[in-house]
């Protein structure tokens, strides 16, 4: 009972305080969130196992965080309002070329990191050459080029 | 779904603004609660610190006992015993620890160590040897609570006073 308990309460302690954090936190995954995500992790393991180090509970606990995930995708499909409590929802930050400044500010977005999507994923120099920038639910950033693209 | 923000254009890819300002203010929520409980837990209420620190000692003021207010299962706690000695007729100090929290919590190491332990009537005593007589002296009890909740517990010397105490263990 208990390892299906433990499993589920860092679970759900995990997704609050990410959710908390916001979707950009470990988006970036910098040297230092790369880090900071082991930390994670190795903190999350004792709360995890316990003292149990036997291969039953390890096996529960697999078993109950891959269920919970399972089951919450699920649940999410059929109510979509759980969906994007659970998730969250994209985000327009630019549209036709313009940052639109409080949801940048908001979701913590420095317009340099439009910027370095924008360059990395379509090759853009300047902002105005963005249609529109994205906020993904994962924490991306997609860049959708303005029509007449580069030539701009 | 708000699209009433002209800059959004045709297309809004499944953005809700309404949605997004409830998830932006409960985040800050969210913040305010991270750094309440990091002040809490510095301060001692989720565990060890200065607001768990607590004493509680026997009506006759004899027995004082230092403790913690608030302690996690599994993790380690320590009850003192400060006393002034009463040696017995065959010259020990004999210092007992109720049964049930004796259950509750796993006895890691008793400081000094004692000679003996015995069982008397759902009391576990602890019979010590060598103290210095008529001079304030300690016993620390380092324990671990295995169960989450409110624990109480008593203390005593044998034929002598007793302090009760509570703990609440954490997860």
């Amino acid at each position: 009972m208990s390892s299906v308990l433990r499993a589920a309460a860092v679970y759900f302690t995990l997704w609050l305080c990410l959710r908390i954090a916001g979707r950009r936190t470990l988006a970036q995954m910098t040297n230092f969130d790369l880090i900071l995500l082991l930390f994670i992790s190795e903190s999350a393991q004792n709360g995890l196992m316990g003292t149990d180090t036997s291969l039953t509970n390890s096996l529960l606990v697999i078993a109950t965080l891959i269920g919970i995930n399972v089951g919450m995708s699920l649940w999410a499909r059929r109510w979509p309002r759980l969906g994007r409590v659970f998730d969250g929802l994209p985000l327009v930050l630019v549209a036709d070329g313009r940052p639109i400044p409080e949801r940048l500010r908001h979701s913590r977005v420095h317009e340099q990191a439009i910027l370095a999507a924008a360059r990395e994923l379509q090759g853009l120099e300047r902002m105005d050459q963005v249609r529109y920038a994205v906020l993904e639910r994962n924490g991306t950033i997609s860049i959708i080029p303005a029509r007449d693209g580069a030539d701009r | 779904m708000d699209t009433t923000d002209p800059r959004d254009g045709p297309p809004d890819f499944g953005q809700d603004l309404d949605f997004q300002r409830r998830e932006w203010a409960a985040q800050r929520a969210g913040w305010i609660a991270l750094a309440l409980l990091i002040v809490a837990a510095l301060a001692g209420l989720l565990g060890d610190g200065p607001l768990s620190r607590t004493q509680a000692a026997s009506p006759d003021g004899t027995l004082r006992l230092h403790f913690d207010r608030f302690a996690r299962a599994g993790a380690t706690t320590v009850l003192r015993l400060r006393f002034r000695p009463a040696r017995d007729g065959d010259g020990n100090y004999r210092i007992w620890l109720e049964g049930e929290y004796q259950e509750a919590a796993r006895i890691r190491e008793v400081s000094p160590t004692p000679e003996h332990v015995e069982d008397d009537r759902g009391r576990v005593v602890y019979v010590f040897r060598a103290f210095e007589p008529e001079r304030s002296t300690e016993v620390a009890f380092y324990v671990q609570p295995r169960n989450p909740g409110l624990q109480p517990g008593r203390i005593g010397v044998v034929d002598g006073a007793s302090v009760a105490f509570r703990q609440f263990i954490y997860p």
